[in-house]
C-alpha cells in the first residue's frame, strides 16, 4: 500500500510529539511501569530505543509483585483508566515506599484520559497525594499500517450492547477529531447504524465546543464513512479466507505480530524479521507492509497464496543463478551489492512458506472444511429455518463451542431470527453438552442481537440480492470482485461502502431501510478560505469521484473487510476513492464471540 | 437475572440453593425456556451428587453430555440409559455419544452390539 495520499504515520507522529512533551517535562532518569495490555500496542508508537533517547532506562509491568530495586529519579505508571489497575498501582506504590524510596518522584499517566473514577479510587487508597503529577496521554489511535489504524478497544461492541456503556463512542468521536486535526475537516460524512449517528452527533458537539479555534488544515480526506458493527453482523461470523484473515483466525495477530509454534522455523537462523524463543518454542513474527512480500500476499485469498509463493521462490533461485552469468568485475560487484537484499527476500519467502504450511495444516484437519461449506450454504440462504443436522452433529461430537455458536448465530442472522422451537432446541443441546455455565453466554448473545427468535419477514434475501452479497463464480486467483475474500461472499459492510460510490446510497434506500439503525448523510461546512484552496489545489478532487475516504468501523472490523476495501482502493483508476480504514479493534469470529461471551470463573 | 451470577461464584451445596432461587425468579418472570433449563440443571446436579456418593468419582460440574460420556466409559450403561430417558436426549445424539465413548474405552463388543 504505497502512494497513498493520507498516511496514518502522521497520527503516530502527533502522538509521539505528545509523548515526548510529557517525557521531557520530567527531567532526569525515568522508569516506566507499564500496564501490560498497553505495552503491546504502544510499541507501535514508540519502541524501547526511542524511549531510551528520552532517559527512560527501566521498564516494568504493573502487577501485584514488588518492583525490582532501581535507582531512577522518577517512576512513571503508564496505565489505562481502570479501577482494578489503580488497585494494583496502589499496592506497588506502597511496597515501593516501604523500601524507603523517598527520594523518588511518582507520576501517573492515564491513557487515553484521566477518569474521575480512577482518581477517586486512588484517593480512597490514600495515595492520590503521593503522585507528583497525574497526566493524561491522549493516545487514541494506534497505527497498524499506512492505511490502517485501530483504537485497540476490544470490548467496544460488548460495552455498547451489553453494558449500555457509550464511553467508547465518545472515544471514537475524539479519535475522529484527532484525525481531523491532522488531516483537516472531512467535508462529507456518511454513516449507517445507531452508533454512527451518535458518534456524528458527538463530533458536531465537540466542534461547537472548539468554537472558531479549529486547526486550519487543508482537508485531505473527502469522505468519512461510519459503519456501526451491528449493521453487519454476518461478516464477523463468517470464516475469512484471506491470508491475513486466516493467520488471525488460527493464531491471532496482535499489534501486527503473530506468535507461531516454533518448530517449523527451527531450520532458520535468527533473522531480522523475528527471533526464536527456544524455551517456549514460540516464534514471534512482525507482519506489516514494510515487508514487500507480505504486503503483496496478505489480502490474497489463501488458495492464491501458494502459487504466488512458489513463483517468488523460483525468482529467488533465479536471482542466485545470476551469479553464474556475471562475467566482468563490474557485474560481480553489482551482484554482491544485491546480496543483502536477496537474503532478506529469501528469508521472507521462507517465513511465509512456513506460515502457509501451518495454515494448510489447520485447514485440512478438524471440521474446518465442512463448517465452511455449511457457512456458505447459510450465506446463500439455504435451509436456514430449521434445525441444521450439521450443527446438531457438531454439538454431539462436542466440537469447539465457538464454532458451534458462530454457525448458529450466522444462521440466525441470515434468517432474521430463528423459529422459537429451533432456538430452544439449540439452546438445550448446547447446555446439555457444554454445561449450564454457558447459559449466561447464550443470554449475552441474545442481548447483543446475535441470537433471537424469529420476528417478521426475513430480510436477508432482499439484502443479499440487491447488494450481491454472494457471487457464484468468483476467481480466487485473479479477483474481479471483492467477494473473493470469503470465496463467494462479499462483506456486507464493504458492499455498502462500494455502493455509496456507485450508484450512491439513494439507489438502495430499500436495503438501507431494512438494515438496522438510521442512515446518515451530512456535510460539514468548510471555512471559506479553505474551501477556495481546496478547489484550486489539484490534490483533492471534488465530488464523489476520486479522493480519499476514511471508513470507520465502530465495534471492530475483520481482515476480510480490510482486504475488500483495499481491493476497492486498488481499482482507484476506475474513479473510486482510495480507502483508509480505522476501527475500534480488528476482530474475527472467535474474538468477536469471546468478547461477548461471559467470562467463566476458572 | 442476577441470581445466575451468584450461581457461578458459589460452590458446593449453596449452588443448589442459588439455582433454585434462579428458577423461582424465572417462574415469576414467566420465562418458560429458562425455567425449564434451570430445573433440568437442578435435576442433573442431584443426579451427579448421587452418582458421586455411589461411585466415589467426581461428577458434579460436568455437563450432561460429559456425565453420560463418563458413565459409558466406565461401562455403566444402565445409569446412562436412565439419564437419557430422564432428560429426553434424542436418539441421534445418544448414539453418537455411545459410539464415541465405546470406541474410546475399547468396548469393542459393545460397539458391535449397537
Amino acid at each position: 500500500m504505497t502512494g497513498g495520499k493520507v498516511d496514518f504515520a502522521l497520527i503516530r507522529e502527533a502522538t509521539r510529539l505528545e509523548l515526548v512533551k510529557l517525557l521531557d517535562g520530567i527531567p532526569g532518569t525515568k522508569a516506566i511501569v507499564w500496564d501490560e495490555k498497553l505495552a503491546g500496542p504502544f510499541s507501535q508508537v514508540a519502541d524501547y530505543a526511542f524511549l531510551r533517547t528520552h532517559d527512560v532506562c527501566k521498564m516494568y509491568y504493573i502487577n501485584n509483585s514488588k518492583l525490582p530495586p532501581n535507582n531512577v529519579a522518577h517512576i512513571i505508571f503508564l496505565s489505562r483508566a481502570h479501577t482494578q489497575l489503580m488497585d494494583l498501582i496502589n499496592q506497588q506504590l506502597r511496597m515501593e515506599e516501604a523500601l524507603g524510596g523517598g527520594k523518588k518522584d511518582y507520576h501517573l499517566w492515564l491513557v487515553p484520559r484521566v477518569s474521575l473514577l480512577c482518581e477517586q479510587r486512588l484517593e480512597e487508597h490514600g495515595v492520590h497525594g503521593t503522585f507528583a503529577s497525574i497526566r493524561e496521554l491522549p493516545l487514541l489511535l494506534y497505527r497498524l499500517d499506512s492505511d490502517l489504524t485501530s483504537m485497540e478497544l476490544p470490548m467496544c461492541y460488548r460495552d455498547l450492547h451489553l453494558g449500555g456503556d457509550p464511553t467508547c463512542l465518545f472515544l471514537v468521536a475524539q479519535a475522529l477529531m484527532t484525525i481531523q486535526g491532522v488531516f483537516g475537516l472531512i467535508p462529507n460524512i456518511y454513516g449507517k447504524g445507531a452508533a454512527a449517528k451518535q458518534v456524528y452527533e458527538l463530533m458536531v458537539r465537540m466542534r461547537r465546543e472548539m468554537g472558531g479555534n479549529e486547526p486550519q488544515v487543508t482537508p485531505q480526506i473527502d469522505q468519512l464513512i461510519l459503519i456501526d458493527r451491528s449493521v453487519d453482523l454476518i461478516t464477523p461470523l463468517a470464516t475469512q479466507l484471506t491470508y491475513d484473515g486466516l493467520i488471525d483466525q488460527f493464531f491471532t495477530i496482535n499489534n501486527c505480530t503473530v506468535k507461531l509454534p516454533g518448530e517449523k522455523f527451527a531450520a532458520q537462523s535468527n533473522s531480522d524479521s523475528g527471533t526464536v524463543d527456544n524455551a517456549s518454542e514460540i516464534k514471534t513474527i512482525q507482519l506489516n507492509s514494510s515487508e514487500e512480500l507480505y504486503a503483496e500476499i496478505r489480502d490474497f485469498n489463501f488458495s492464491a497464496v501458494g502459487p504466488r509463493l512458489s513463483h517468488h521462490a523460483k525468482s529467488v533461485v533465479a536471482q542466485y543463478e545470476e551469479r553464474h552469468t556475471a562475467k566482468t568485475v563490474g557485474e560481480l560487484k553489482q551482484f554482491v551489492q544485491k546480496i543483502p537484499q536477496m537474503e532478506a527476500y529469501k528469508q521472507s519467502v521462507a517465513t511465509h512458506t512456513a506460515i502457509a504450511e501451518l495454515i494448510q495444516e489447520r485447514i485440512t484437519q478438524g471440521i474446518f472444511w465442512p463448517a465452511l461449506q455449511m457457512e456458505q450454504e447459510f450465506l446463500k440462504g439455504l435451509d436456514t429455518d430449521k434445525v441444521n443436522p450439521f450443527v446438531e452433529q457438531c454439538i454431539a461430537q462436542k466440537e469447539s463451542l465457538n464454532t458451534v455458536l458462530r454457525l448458529i448465530c450466522l444462521q440466525c442472522t441470515v434468517n432474521s431470527g430463528l423459529k422459537p422451537r429451533v432456538l430452544e432446541h439449540y439452546k438445550r443441546d448446547i447446555i446439555h453438552t457444554y454445561g449450564y455455565q454457558h447459559f449466561l453466554t447464550l443470554e449475552n448473545l441474545e442481548k447483543a442481537g446475535l441470537l433471537y427468535p424469529h420476528q417478521g419477514r426475513s430480510t436477508y434475501a432482499v439484502v443479499r440480492k440487491t447488494l450481491q452479497l454472494t457471487v457464484d463464480d468468483v476467481s480466487e486467483h485473479d479477483p474481479t470482485d471483492m467477494a473473493y475474500v470469503h470465496s463467494g461472499y462479499a462483506p456486507l459492510s464493504s458492499r455498502l461502502v462500494e455502493f455509496l460510490q456507485v450508484p450512491g446510497w439513494r439507489a438502495i434506500t430499500g436495503v438501507l431501510q431494512v438494515l438496522p439503525g438510521p442512515t446518515l448523510t451530512e456535510t460539514q461546512q468548510l471555512p471559506s478560505a479553505l474551501r477556495q484552496r481546496r478547489g484550486s489545489g489539484g490534490s483533492v478532487q471534488s465530488g464523489l469521484e476520486g479522493g480519499t475516504a476514511l471508513v470507520f468501523f465502530i465495534g471492530g472490523c475483520t481482515y476480510s473487510e480490510i482486504a475488500a476495501l483495499r481491493f476497492l482502493s486498488s481499482r482507484v483508476d476506475q474513479g473510486g476513492p482510495e480507502y483508509i480504514i480505522a476501527t475500534t479493534k480488528i476482530i474475527n469470529g472467535d474474538t468477536f464471540l469471546e468478547s461477548i461471551a461471559e467470562p467463566l470463573p476458572t | 437475572l442476577r441470581v445466575k451470577e451468584a450461581y457461578n461464584s458459589s460452590r458446593a451445596d449453596t449452588k443448589l440453593a442459588a439455582l433454585q432461587g434462579a428458577a423461582e425468579l424465572f417462574r415469576r418472570a414467566k420465562h418458560e425456556t429458562h425455567l425449564q433449563m434451570t430445573e433440568e440443571q437442578i435435576k442433573l446436579y442431584r443426579w451427579q451428587i448421587r452418582l458421586e456418593e455411589n461411585q466415589q468419582k467426581p461428577y458434579t460440574d460436568k455437563s450432561l453430555h460429559d456425565t453420560i460420556h463418563h458413565l459409558l466409559l466406565d461401562g455403566q450403561i444402565k445409569e446412562a440409559e436412565k439419564l437419557r430417558t430422564e432428560f429426553k436426549i434424542s436418539e441421534k445424539r445418544y448414539w453418537w455419544l455411545r459410539v464415541v465413548a465405546h470406541a474410546q474405552a475399547g468396548h469393542w463388543d459393545e460397539l458391535a452390539a449397537l
